[in-house]
């Protein structure tokens, strides 16, 4: 192991020496065992992605009888059963910052920028990215559980001995399912937030028609809001699926690292929206 | 000279690689071959690669080396190269339970692979599943999820499941492990049936295999037989064969257990 040089006035300032002598060893080796861990995992989690693309491509009509109705079943719990949960949310979200937000423009006279800061704040970010947590926290979460207890349970092969593709049968419906449900409640969300938004200034005696607030989100938005959005929702809802799956399916599982699975699966989900959003906010700059 | 009947499955020179790791070879030279009509009774100690053995039958592993043919009977009878369709293939109930489906009720899970390949609604299917969830005594819980059922009533809704498909070769790992005597009577006699009656379920060309760690209950049902020893595969012939084997290991599958 190389010794490490001594700091000395000799060879500059006291942070060049620093950077120049090499790290311990212990550190760099965790480093680079976590980045090769981190790549090998992305590199699987990416072809159970297109997997699991091609077969929705290939397979889409193959049994519609019985995943059809798995699909249905997906979206209803992803989607219809959080509304009211996203009701719950866009009544509190409204409240708390777009009824601030209105008063405290209207207070300084910047009324005009209120569709504008709407538009930002709730269409393009924070809509997406807390029904996507929403959906992550309670269907996400039930997913590697229920995936993971087939894995181990022995219940894939068992699929797979009847002829029955397991992506096919389990996956696909919850790909499905995660994107349209993400889509449909960022939706609510959005629209839940700004009526219950416009409530709480209306309440405050804020000299703001309804003509006027809606007038001016109108304004703000433009059709690339609206396709950016159902892009950004769907790629969300599809990341949340592949990656809960992913943890829950795609590798063998052991009853007792199902709990860990799970854990694994919501801080890499959360990782990955959030730096999807990251790539989204580049596209909305360059608009 | 008569010709060679086909063989439903042939492995020729299989290695079974250990579950966890590829690289550890568990049993070699593995060279079995099943024709219609017979039955095999697989015997070894409990981890020697009996499931393994059956996984690969099924298709469900690669072997290490070696290869694995399989024909599948046409609707004619006549025997086809494998098609893509699982009806008419090589069926596997697992060991242990069965590995039923616990979300599904019993009904369900042995609708499963008939709506799955077929595409079809539960109603279409179901006087099917009537029929084999009655063949199997298994009518009675049809509406109860498997979990609260009995290891031994586990073990048949995977046998049904298995049978939907009708099978040419029906793959039972270790069927009587961990049942009653009552359990282990019926299943005999289901198998028995199965072999000897030209069951429905199983229309010939067929042909049944087992894997078992205790030889006495299959003596009179099988007609072939083997052991998978220090990982080594070794054909012990006929049933006759069988009894008058002095064999350390065939004497100790023979006894009485304690």
């Amino acid at each position: 192991m190389p010794a490490v040089p001594p700091l000395s006035r000799n060879k500059g300032l006291p942070w060049q020496a620093m950077l120049q002598s090499p790290l311990p060893r212990s550190y760099t080796d965790f480093v680079g065992q976590w980045m090769l861990r981190w790549i090998d995992a992305s590199h699987k989690m990416l072809a159970f992605a297109l997997i699991t693309l091609g077969v929705l491509a290939t397979k889409f009509k193959t049994a519609s009888a019985v995943v059809h109705p798995l699909i249905f079943e997906q979206i209803a719990r992803a989607g219809l059963g959080m509304l009211p949960m996203i009701g719950f949310l866009a009544a509190a979200l409204g409240f708390v910052v777009i009824g601030q937000t209105v008063a405290i423009l209207t207070k300084v006279g910047a009324q005009d920028l209120i569709g504008t800061v709407m538009v930002t704040v709730f269409v393009r970010e924070l809509g997406p990215l807390i029904a996507a947590m929403v959906v992550l926290l309670r269907v996400g979460t039930a997913t590697v559980i229920e995936l993971g207890m087939t894995r181990a349970l022995g219940e894939v092969e068992a699929l797979e001995a009847l002829g029955i593709d397991p992506i096919h049968y389990l996956v696909v419906p919850r790909v499905l399912g995660m994107a349209i449900g993400v889509l449909t409640l960022s939706s609510y969300l959005i629209l839940g937030a700004v009526f219950s938004g416009y409530l709480f200034a209306f309440l405050q005696d804020v000299p703001l028609t309804p003509g006027e607030y809606f007038r001016q989100l109108a304004l703000a938005l433009t059709w690339q809001d609206f396709a950016l959005l159902a892009l950004k929702t769907m790629a969300f809802g599809g990341i949340l699926a592949v990656v809960t799956c992913f943890h829950g399916l795609a590798q063998p599982l052991l009853l007792a690292e199902v709990s860990s699975a799970t854990t694994r699966a919501l801080v890499t989900s959360l990782i990955a929206c959030v730096a999807l959003d990251a790539l989204f906010i580049v596209v909305y700059l360059l608009m | 000279m008569t010709p060679t009947p086909a063989s439903l499955i042939e492995l020729r020179g299989v290695s079974i690689p250990a579950r966890q790791d590829p690289d550890i070879t568990v049993v070699s030279g593995v060279d079995w071959r099943v024709e219609d009509g017979e039955f095999w009774v697989i015997a070894g100690p409990p981890g020697c690669g009996k499931s393994l053995l059956f996984e690969i039958a099924a298709g469900l592993l690669a072997p290490a080396r070696g290869t694995r043919s399989v024909s599948t009977p046409s609707a004619a009878g006549m025997t086809a190269a494998a098609s893509p369709s699982p009806e008419r293939g090589i069926a596997l109930v697992f060991a242990d339970g069965g590995r039923p489906f616990n979300q599904l009720t019993v009904a369900e899970n042995v609708a499963l692979p008939l709506r799955y390949h077929r595409g079809c609604r539960h109603d279409a299917v179901a006087s099917e599943v009537e029929r084999l969830l009655d063949w199997t005594g298994l009518a009675p819980h049809a509406q109860r999820r498997p979990a609260i059922l009995n290891r031994g009533l586990r073990q048949r809704i995977a046998l049904a499941r298995a049978l939907a498909l009708r099978p040419s070769l029906l793959l039972l790992d270790n069927p009587l492990g961990g049942l009653a005597t009552s359990q282990i009577r019926w299943w005999l006699n289901f198998l028995a049936n199965l072999q000897h009656a030209h069951h429905p379920a199983l229309p010939a060309p067929a042909a049944i295999a087992v894997t078992t760690d205790n030889l006495r209950p299959w003596v009179t049902l099988g007609t072939h037989f083997a052991l998978i020893e220090d990982g080594r595969w070794r054909s012990l012939g006929s049933p006759t064969e069988v009894a008058s084997s002095q064999h350390p290991a065939v004497r100790e599958m023979l006894i009485d257990p304690v």
